[in-house]
């Protein structure tokens, strides 16, 4: 067996264990694996009590990661996050050194965070995209691999700050959390009030996770299928009535960053149409900004990124 | 097949299947471009009942098979390529596999060596269920189907158009035909030595030429059998009196191998292809000459269709003795007039067995002019004639009456006569008195110019001419 297959079989097998945790909710569980294999943030949507900050915790057990979580209220400052630089005295001397905030973490939840202010927000802009966090004079390199977490609550806006356009478009994935079955519902209930919670497994470190990282970088990707992915991403520049913005050029490195992760889970060795469309709604979600005729009519972003990939269907296989 | 890489094994599939697309491809679009071609033939057959287009049914076949040829030549132009063959054999259902290692077929990194044979793999799992039909689009089919039954229905449709357009086309044809014969006396006209030629006889020449190129115009235009017919009988005409001009030119000119008596040659027996058509021909222009106490020959060329009457008019003058066979009797002096065979009578001062040429001019079969030996001062003649085919022949008023075959008084009131018995030719039509004809020609000539058939300015001539004539008589 080869590495490639040895760490595609890796990784399914954390999809299973983390399956375990979290009953129902295999998409979310599989958006939230592509992301860690591509190495991008994912930004969580749905209602409190579905198990978000579970699938986090999960992750981290089945990972081995560090896991931290930040609830953001409006008064929670930057260094709350980023950590500051704090007075010690050693030795009769007083000096300054930094104590590293949440941030420093593999894995970071960001709960809720449409309450904090934006600047609390943007403290955490570099540590997502750099992952580097600067304080003061001196910057300090976040722990690989890092992933942030982060949820809203889609229906509770009063009092809230929603992500600014720039932000949002440094989360890779935004993935919607519904609201499980009734059959999910009672496994979850079972599961949570049952005398014995389920022991979750580690199975693989964040070394291991890295290295599967770059394997999936590295699967080959068809002209054709790269021609698709700047097809999709044009067509939301396009005349589109419904379309204020399109995505940016970090949406098609982001589909294929995470069109390539989900070959690799898939244990396939090659890019397919079918991996591009699977993960353009997550991708492209929340880079594209509808107008009022599409607010008005109740049209979703999903209904528009499916529009878009029905029309581009038939130039698939011409 | 196993013994084969994983390289070769999936570059003959992909291969396999390009070939198959692109049959199918030359197929599909060959169908389609051929129901487009068959809108045009749809088309065509439709404008024939319209308009009148006699080639419909050609065109709208030339149109499908256009649309054919284009077809297949579109199929070859935007044939497939390797890259669209493995695409084909993804939609299969291999997940991108096939094209991925396709592109990646010249890699040897072990990401590709695997990606190959993940390939062959499922290919191999797929294998039986890929099928690259050649079967065209249904509705290609049907619109090709369609377009040749509509095709076929309009082509057989009966319409008035389409009898008119038929009629148009043989006329055309008819009219080619004739213009075609007139470009070869063109092209004889053509051929006449302009530099031998004096100023009036270059403008004559000029003007015959002129007017064969306007009957050819006239030809051209003609979209009836009313219109042929009437451009034939002006070309008729024409065909008379170039003859008569041509050979008038000839006998104006010395030498037997001048060029206008082949032109001669070729005009009247051109006139003579036209056949069953009355005409006037020309008779030949013949030419002895010969110095003293030498031989020389003579030559009389005439020509012409039918037996017929020809007053010519040699005159010959020889002085000396000289012997010689020929056909023509006649010499000395005087004036002749001579037959197509040369026969001639003669008054006139000469001796010797001379022969002279006589001159005439006849229409019919055969003038001919003699060939003789002579020895002597070649006289020269010149004779024209016209007659026609039925043999007419005309008792000449006395006032006009200056041959010498002619007969009677010439100097009295009666008029002279002209004898089968002394002129020895073959007559055989029956006596025309001569104001019978001109009346003939004049009617004719009036009916023609109320009918218009005339080019414009040439009215006013012909009616003058006609009617000088008849203050003559």
């Amino acid at each position: 067996m080869s590495d490639i297959e040895l760490y595609q079989k890796k990784i399914m097998e954390c999809e299973e264990e983390i399956g375990k945790g979290i009953i129902g909710q295999r998409d979310i569980i599989r958006q939230v694996m592509l992301a860690l294999l591509a190495g991008g943030n994912v930004l969580l949507e749905g209602m409190p009590g579905l198990g978000k900050t579970m699938l986090v915790r999960t992750v981290s057990q089945v990972f081995r990661l560090s896991f931290k979580r930040i609830q953001f209220t409006p008064d929670l400052m930057p260094s709350d996050v980023t950590g500051t630089n704090i007075m010690v005295k050693e030795e009769g001397k007083s000096s300054f050194r930094f104590q590293r905030g949440p941030v420093f973490a593999n894995l970071v939840l960001a709960d809720e965070i449409n309450r904090a202010t934006p600047k609390t927000q943007s403290a955490l802009l570099e540590a997502m995209q750099e992952h580097t966090v600067t304080v003061g004079n001196e910057s300090f390199r976040l722990e690989e691999p890092f992933l942030v977490l982060a949820t809203q609550n889609p229906i509770e806006q009063e009092g809230t700050y929603p992500l600014p356009e720039a932000q949002l478009d440094r989360f890779m994935l935004k993935v919607l959390v519904k609201f499980p079955s009734r059959e999910e519902l009672r496994g979850i209930v079972g599961l949570t009030e049952g005398e014995r919670p389920p022991e979750i497994q580690c199975r693989m470190d964040g070394d291991e996770l890295l290295q599967a990282r770059s394997l999936a970088a590295r699967i080959p990707l068809a002209e054709a299928v790269m021609n698709y992915i700047l097809e999709l991403v044009m067509a939301t520049h396009e005349e589109n009535p419904y379309i204020r913005e399109g995505a940016s050029p970090r949406a098609a490195q982001a589909l294929i960053r995470t069109a390539r992760a989900r070959a690799f889970m898939e244990g396939r060795l090659n890019v397919s149409f079918e991996d591009v469309k699977s993960v353009a709604y997550p991708v492209l979600r929340h880079r594209i900004l509808l107008n009022f005729e599409a607010i008005s009519e109740g049209v979703t972003e999903d209904e528009v990124i499916r529009q878009i990939i029905e029309a581009k269907e038939k130039s698939i296989y011409a | 097949m196993k013994s084969m890489s994983n390289r070769e094994y999936l570059t003959e599939q992909i291969r396999r299947c390009r070939r198959r697309m692109n049959l199918a491809g030359v197929i599909d679009r060959g169908i389609f471009c051929a129901a487009a071609g068959g809108m045009g033939g749809i088309l065509c057959e439709a404008l024939s009942l319209i308009l009148p287009f006699y080639h419909a049914h050609l065109a709208a076949t030339l149109c499908f098979f256009l649309g054919l040829l284009s077809g297949i030549a579109c199929a070859v132009f935007r044939r497939a390529d390797m890259s669209r063959a493995a695409g084909k054999l993804d939609s299969f259902g291999l997940k991108e596999r096939m094209i991925t290692a396709w592109e990646q077929m010249e890699s040897e990194e072990e990401f590709a060596l695997l990606q190959r044979e993940d390939a062959r793999r499922h290919y191999d799992g797929i294998r039986d269920r890929i099928r690259i039909s050649l079967a065209p689009d249904k509705r290609h089919l049907c619109a090709l189907l369609l377009a040749a039954a509509a095709a076929a229905v309009l082509g057989f449709l009966p319409s008035p158009v389409r009898d008119r357009a038929t009629l148009l086309h043989e006329v055309r044809e008819q009219a080619k035909e004739e213009q075609s014969k007139l470009e070869e006396l063109l092209e004889a006209l053509d051929q006449i030595d302009m530099e031998s030629l004096t100023e009036e006889q270059k403008m004559q020449v000029q003007e015959l030429a002129e007017a064969m190129r306007l009957s050819r115009e006239e030809l051209g235009k003609a979209d009836s059998w009313e219109s042929l017919d009437s451009a034939m009988e002006k070309l008729d005409y024409k065909y008379g009196q170039t003859a008569q001009s041509l050979a008038s030119l000839a006998a104006q000119m010395n030498g037997a191998e001048n060029a206008g008596i082949a032109a001669a040659e070729a005009l009247a027996k051109a006139a003579a292809n036209q056949g069953g058509q009355q005409m006037a021909s020309s008779g030949s222009a013949g030419s002895g000459s010969g110095s003293d106490g030498q031989s020389g020959d003579g030559q009389g060329d005439g020509a012409g269709n039918g037996d017929g009457s020809g007053d010519g008019q040699g005159d010959g003058s020889g002085n000396g003795d000289g012997t010689g066979d020929g056909q023509g009797d006649g010499s000395g002096n005087g004036d002749g007039s001579g037959g197509g065979q040369g026969d001639g009578s003669g008054n006139g001062d000469g001796s010797g067995d001379g022969s002279g040429s006589g001159d005439g001019s006849g229409d019919g079969s055969g003038s001919g002019g003699g060939q003789g030996d002579g020895s002597g001062n070649g006289g020269q003649g010149r004779g024209t004639g016209s007659s026609n085919a039925k043999h007419d022949y005309v008792s000449i008023p006395n006032k006009v009456g200056e041959n010498s075959s002619l007969t009677g008084d010439k100097a009295g009131d009666q008029d002279s006569e002209y004898y089968r018995r002394q002129n020895g030719l073959a007559w055989e039509g029956e006596h025309v008195d001569y104001g019978s004809v001109i009346g003939e020609y004049t009617d004719s000539a009036y009916e023609g110019l109320a009918s218009g058939r005339y080019p414009t300015g040439m009215e006013s001539v012909i009616r003058d001419y006609f009617e000088s004539l008849n203050k003559r008589d």
